[in-house]
């Protein structure tokens, strides 16, 4: 009892208790490890901490447990330290038997200049100055450089010290990764990788792109290793991506995974092609809109479409709206045609029957956008569907206001509990964005950015009718315009890098 | 890039120290090509042998073989039965016998061909030994102890001569150049000298005649060696710097300096003396162009200090 306040002693009574109690022996590994650490800082403690009652207490708290002997019969344990140092002293004697031992031995006989002193004649050296072509000849250490130097090195050199092949003796992980930036063809097949167990994840990353880069595989790899990040790997090499990346900090030596991908790290990419293009429309006299489109095929009657929802425009009985080219007033577009025939990405909202001087009706639409600026920040709910990977669509009710945004399940009658959405609230400093991600026939699929306080940006999709999810989105960008939290400009910074990035990387 | 480069690669370079590992590095990218254990003590001093086919490292009371061309993780023989470090090892040219030297006072030759041992002899140095060099006569071992006297042993002869140089000092090195014309030693005070040498054909002795003395450091000197064309002596130190003086008029061309590098305790030149390669305290052993002073490789892996290495270069035709 009079050791209670001692902290040194409450530490070692539980570790010793966690010991105990554990049959895997998983505890003593750990904290056996964990010792060695602590070892090393109890020195640079010395000066003085000594708050406790002062009572005694030894460093070997393993061994001098009050309650543990160390030769009391806890068979596994003990066999497994014994086992372990047998093991060691058999491959010790083992690499041991294969050297030859040649100890010092004085000569037989003494020595004598005239019997042994013909195995220490002095050889007969040329004159210094008798061969000066000597001196020139060229090195094949600088012949190596010099060529080195030309064919350029490798960018993750830094890295190579990593390598497992390289040292023998010191524990190795061997791990096929799958490079999941290759073209098709060559993604089912891995390189495989031998890396020094105390390697961490991150220098694991370095190891691959400088193998990577060594190998001369395309296509070649971003310098920032910070790009890229490891998943499990299923073994046919797709990737896992239920779980999170590895966490670069942990030890190789944590992990049991024998195959790992290595995936660039980027906001996933929407399920249709990734290629964006800008088409702008302009209004006259109300000024353009400007769209993403993901691929050339989409119609002009969808660019249509897309541009009177955006400004709201009521079709009355009678009225048509046709599509220019800002470039051809007169010459209405066929609905039918692809933005691929077209050598421009540049429109023009015209309706039937009248030129581009003609739009008062329009007015309407911009006094409401106005109206929907000031009002964003005012609470609105909506229901909307809320999509996860494994489980069916969930009806939620989604209620933004300028100060949160609350995702509520909708009870339907049939739906079980496990299905259900939990209800979350996210603070509108958190949100990192919103964005439209897909538009299909009359629905549109949504995206809400959030970051949370793990430093990693999560999303929600939701589906809705087109319109609602276009209203969501867009006051969900009012708030956050209005509000300019941090998380936001960290989240508009980075997308503004990874666009630069992408476009830098398509030309290059 | 497999593990036995030695066969291929006719550049080796190998470092050691005290993390009980010696490393094996592609001398032109800087990449560890091989990794061996060494365990029980740390390396004083590697050699490779003049085939080179084995590498010695001097360690605490033996010294261990290494085999170049494989894999081999294990020594393939291991020299003991010596009390006490073993601070220098080298060879014979034609690999006849190889010589150490200890911390026992003794320089020993070891037999490495006959079975009979004809070759294994002792010397008795009176002080532990720091330094060994064979002149490129193959017929007589220079010794330097620390008690500050360097030794003539005249193999053949067997008789010896010595000198002292400086009183209360320490020899820590000592080169001789490749064409046995001049000598150069320094002591732990940092002062380097310079003979010139004359004789050693023949039965004639080698003799020394003192041609310069001069501060080369400031600090504990370490190393001493002649570059293979005969024009440049480095040496190193605890100043944390390697100098580069020209052997004709004895000033100094560059001196190696990096700001993470600590003590310096061994260097080798490459082949056509334009490149150095150094060992330092702070984990690294580094490649220096000789003119320009500036690192062109840094050979990173070590996780203690690396207080020897041995390189062999090659000629191109």
């Amino acid at each position: 009892m009079a050791m209670m306040d001692n902290a040194g002693f409450l530490l070692a009574h539980i570790r010793n208790s966690f010991i105990t109690s554990d049959d895997t022996g998983m505890c003593e590994l750990i904290i056996e490890n964990d010792e060695t650490d602590r070892e090393s800082k109890k020195v640079s403690r010395l000066d003085g901490s000594f708050t406790d009652s002062g009572a005694e207490f030894s460093d070997h708290e393993l061994s001098t447990s009050y309650d543990i002997l160390p030769d009391m019969g806890y068979g596994h344990r003990l066999r497994s330290n014994t086992a372990q140092r047998l093991e060691r002293l058999k491959k010790e004697k083992k690499s041991q038997r294969k050297v030859k031992n040649i100890s010092w031995r004085d000569c037989p006989s003494d020595y004598t200049a005239e019997d042994k002193g013909h195995l220490f004649e002095k050889k007969s050296l040329p004159y210094p100055d008798s061969d000066p072509g000597e001196l020139s000849k060229a090195s094949k250490l600088s012949q190596q450089i010099e060529n080195y130097a030309s064919s350029g090195e490798n960018r993750f050199l830094e890295y190579a010290k990593f390598d497992g092949r390289a040292s023998v003796g010191t524990p190795t992980k061997k791990i096929d990764i799958f490079l999941t930036m290759c073209p098709p063809g060559e993604r089912e097949y891995p390189i495989t990788v031998i890396v020094v167990a105390s390697a961490k994840i991150h220098d694991l990353i370095g190891l691959i792109c400088w193998q990577y880069t060594n190998e001369g595989r395309e296509p070649k790899l971003n310098e920032n290793i910070e790009m890229y990040c490891l998943h499990i790997a299923e073994d046919d090499g797709e990737v896992d991506t239920d779980f999170p990346s590895l966490d670069n900090r942990e030890p190789v030596s944590k992990f049991g995974f024998s195959k790992l991908a290595l995936v660039e790290k980027d906001i996933p990419p929407p399920a249709n092609n990734r290629s964006t293009h800008v088409v702008t429309v302009y209004v006259p006299n109300r000024g353009f809109n400007k769209f993403q489109v993901e691929n050339m095929n989409t119609t002009i009657r969808e660019i249509l479409q897309r541009v009177l929802k955006r400004r709201k425009v009521k079709i009355r009985p009678g009225q048509q709206y046709n599509i220019e080219k800002q470039s051809e007033p007169g010459v209405s577009l066929e609905l039918d045609a692809t933005l691929a025939s077209m050598d421009t990405l540049e429109f023009c909202l015209v309706r039937e029957n009248s030129t581009r001087g003609e739009f008062e009706e329009e007015r309407d639409g911009d006094v409401s956008t106005i109206a929907d600026s000031l009002t964003s920040h005012q609470y609105k709910s909506y229901i909307v569907n809320m999509i996860h990977r494994l489980r069916t669509n969930t009806e939620v009710q989604l209620g933004i206001s300028g100060e949160k945004i609350e995702i509520d399940p909708v009870g339907t009658k049939g739906s079980v509990k496990f299905l259900r959405q939990k209800a979350a609230t996210y603070l509108a400093d958190t949100i990192a964005s919103a964005d439209i991600i897909e538009d299909k026939n009359g629905k549109s699929v949504f995206r809400l950015t959030y970051f949370t306080d793990k430093d990693s940006y999560k999303h929600h999709d939701f589906e809705a009718d087109d319109d609602v999810a276009h209203e969501i989105v867009q006051k969900i960008k009012n708030i956050l315009e209005m509000r300019l939290s941090p998380v936001r400009k960290d989240y508009m910074a980075t997308k503004e890098r990874k666009l630069k990035k992408r476009e830098s990387l398509k030309f290059s | 890039m497999s593990g036995s480069k030695g066969g291929n690669d006719p550049v080796i370079l190998a470092t050691a120290g005290y993390d009980h590992t010696i490393r094996f590095w592609q001398a032109h990218t800087g990449i560890c090509y091989r990794t061996v254990q060494h365990p029980d003590s740390q390396v004083n001093a590697l050699e490779i042998t003049p085939d080179k086919q084995m590498i010695a490292a001097a360690g605490y009371q033996h010294i261990r073989m290494y085999d170049l061309n494989s894999d081999n993780p294990n020594p393939v023989v291991n020299y003991d039965g010596i009390q006490k470090n073993v601070t220098s090892v080298g060879f014979h040219e034609e690999g006849k016998w190889m010589f150490t030297g200890g911390e026992d006072n003794t320089v020993r030759i070891w037999d490495l061909r006959t079975r009979s041992l004809q070759c294994q002899r002792i010397f008795q140095a009176n002080a532990p030994v720091n330094c060994v060099c064979l002149h490129p006569n193959q017929g007589e071992i220079f010794v330097g102890d620390q008690n500050g006297k360097i030794h003539i042993w005249d193999l053949k002869k067997d008789s010896s001569e010595h000198l002292t140089p400086e009183k209360d000092t320490s020899i820590q090195s000592i080169s001789i150049d490749p064409m046995g014309t001049m000598m150069s030693a320094i002591n732990n005070k940092g002062t380097c000298y310079i003979w010139t040498l004359s004789g050693g054909r023949g039965t004639d002795p080698v003799k020394v005649h003192l041609k310069k003395t001069f501060e080369a450091h400031s600090k504990y000197g370490i190393k001493c060696l002649f570059s293979p064309d005969s024009t440049l002596l480095a040496t190193t130190s605890a100043d944390q710097t390697c100098k580069i003086w020209r052997t004709a008029d004895h000033t100094l061309m560059t001196e190696l300096k990096e700001n993470t590098q600590r003590w310096v305790w061994d260097c080798a030149f490459s082949g056509d003396s334009q490149y150095i390669i150094t060992a330092s305290s702070d984990n690294m052993a580094r490649l220096w162009s000789v003119e320009t002073g500036d690192v062109k490789k840094e050979y990173s892996g070590h996780q203690k200090a690396v207080v020897c290495l041995a390189f062999r270069d090659e000629f191109v035709q």
